[in-house]
């Protein structure tokens, strides 16, 4: 607002005063100040031109009707319903894909009996702990799963080969304690794990071939929900 | 503007909302030249200022059900300025042309002069015309160089001629903030015209 007598009006008092939107009384003070005032005269008609100059500037034609269809509405609609969907599909294939991993955590550490673990899981279990374990596989902790397993060696097949001649040289009854966090990053890395030499290279049961997909799919998801997103903003 | 052929603004928003499509367009027909011109100043560019006024009225007929009572007009405009800061945020996102093209396009003389019936009209000479047109073009540049708000509230209140109230509607803030945001856009304008182009300015401003 306008100050004391001999201070300059600040521009937005000017401003106010220029749309007649002060107080009758600041209004009068103000032109009364800048009777008086050259740098706040100059202040106030550079100001006042600039929005003179702006409500001069004309209206443009528009270049279409922009009325809507039906057909508008409905293409808008089903674009909008396959970005629902593809957010709910997002999110199913996420919690599957889930559930899936923490089960198969879950059959692998808790219920495979020690006598004698069903070797189509053992098999996986161990391929995807392969990579991750053989570095530290001179840890001396001990499970009864894993020890059964050195026992049952001679009964495992196919990716089982990858671990057991890595490791047998070193100590052959030593093995890493198996942890659920090593397991939780195998269903997307099938390809970075050396081939094994086995007389079954992919010897996968169908549920880590599923995982796998299902890790595929989340992401192929998300990138489309990426780029969808950018198209659209 | 607000009563056509006996129906009231309202009752077609009413209608609208029932899903009644004439109705909407009825609207879309009363709000489409301001739509388009505030897209237009905003973004300098017709072709996004188009899409920009397309996706606002698609938007604000899926958003009826939003609008509770109160301006109408000031609602959909909300819509308006909203999509066209999104389509202003994608440009510095994925730029497609360079600020220099959207200069241009907005300088380029068939297109401004195709689009502008009412002063071509006018009973002014050729040499009038051509510098009113560079007159107006400066200004846009001038536009283009502030900030989105800034910007946004000189179209609005300079360009298009709202009230300090509705801007407040419409922007979602305070009449104070209108205030001095109004103030502070229109004085960075004054002086983007006092560096570039000090002959618009009354003599004594000039440097």
């Amino acid at each position: 607002m306008l100050r004391q007598r001999e201070r300059h009006v600040d521009t937005e008092t000017l401003s106010l005063y220029i749309d007649r939107r002060l107080a009758p009384s600041v209004h009068e003070q103000v032109a009364r100040h800048l009777t008086r005032c050259q740098r706040c005269r100059d202040d106030y008609e550079s100001l006042r031109q600039t929005v003179h100059l702006l409500r001069s500037m004309p209206r443009v034609a528009v270049p279409r009707a922009f009325t809507l269809s039906e057909a508008d509405i409905r293409t808008r609609q089903s674009s909008r319903a396959a970005w629902g969907w593809m957010q709910w599909a997002t999110a199913l294939v996420a919690a599957l894909l889930a559930l899936m991993v923490s089960l198969d955590i879950f059959v692998q550490t808790i219920f495979t009996p020690p006598a004698a673990p069903p070797p189509q899981v053992m098999d996986a279990f161990q391929a995807a702990e392969a990579p991750s374990e053989t570095p530290v596989s001179q840890a001396v902790q001990e499970t009864p799963a894993v020890k059964a397993r050195s026992r049952q060696e001679p009964r495992s097949l196919g990716n089982e080969v990858m671990v057991a001649p890595a490791q047998a040289p070193v100590a052959p009854e030593q093995e890493v304690s198996v942890t659920p966090l090593a397991t939780t990053t195998l269903p997307d890395t099938p390809s970075t794990q050396p081939s094994p030499a086995g007389p079954r290279p992919f010897g996968w049961p169908p549920y880590r071939w599923a995982e796998v997909l299902l890790a595929v799919l989340l992401v192929g998801l998300l990138i489309l929900q990426r780029t969808h997103r950018a198209r659209s903003g | 503007m607000r009563q056509q052929r006996g129906v009231s603004e309202e009752q077609l928003v009413q209608a609208a909302k029932r899903g009644d499509l004439a109705a909407f367009n009825r609207l879309v027909l009363m709000y489409q030249q301001q739509v388009y011109n505030i897209a237009y100043r905003l973004l300098g560019d017709p072709e996004a200022a188009a899409d920009a006024t397309q996706d606002a009225f698609l938007k604000a007929y899926e958003r009826l059900h939003q609008h509770r009572g109160g301006s109408f007009r000031a609602w959909l405009l909300r819509i308006v300025t909203n999509t066209c800061y999104d389509q202003l945020r994608k440009q510095q996102r994925y730029p497609t042309q360079s600020l220099d093209n959207l200069y241009s396009d907005a300088a380029d003389s068939t297109v401004e002069s195709d689009r502008l019936p009412e002063w071509q009209s006018d009973a002014a000479s050729p040499e009038e015309m051509a510098l009113r047109h560079e007159v107006f073009r400066v200004i846009q540049e001038g536009l283009l160089s502030l900030s989105p708000e800034h910007r946004t509230i000189i179209v609005l209140s300079d360009i298009e001629g709202l009230s300090y109230e509705e801007i407040a509607v419409v922007l979602n803030i305070p009449i104070g903030t209108v205030k001095s945001r109004l103030s502070r856009a229109r004085a960075r304008l004054r002086d983007y015209l006092r560096t570039h182009h000090a002959e618009l300015l009354p003599e004594a401003y000039r440097l």
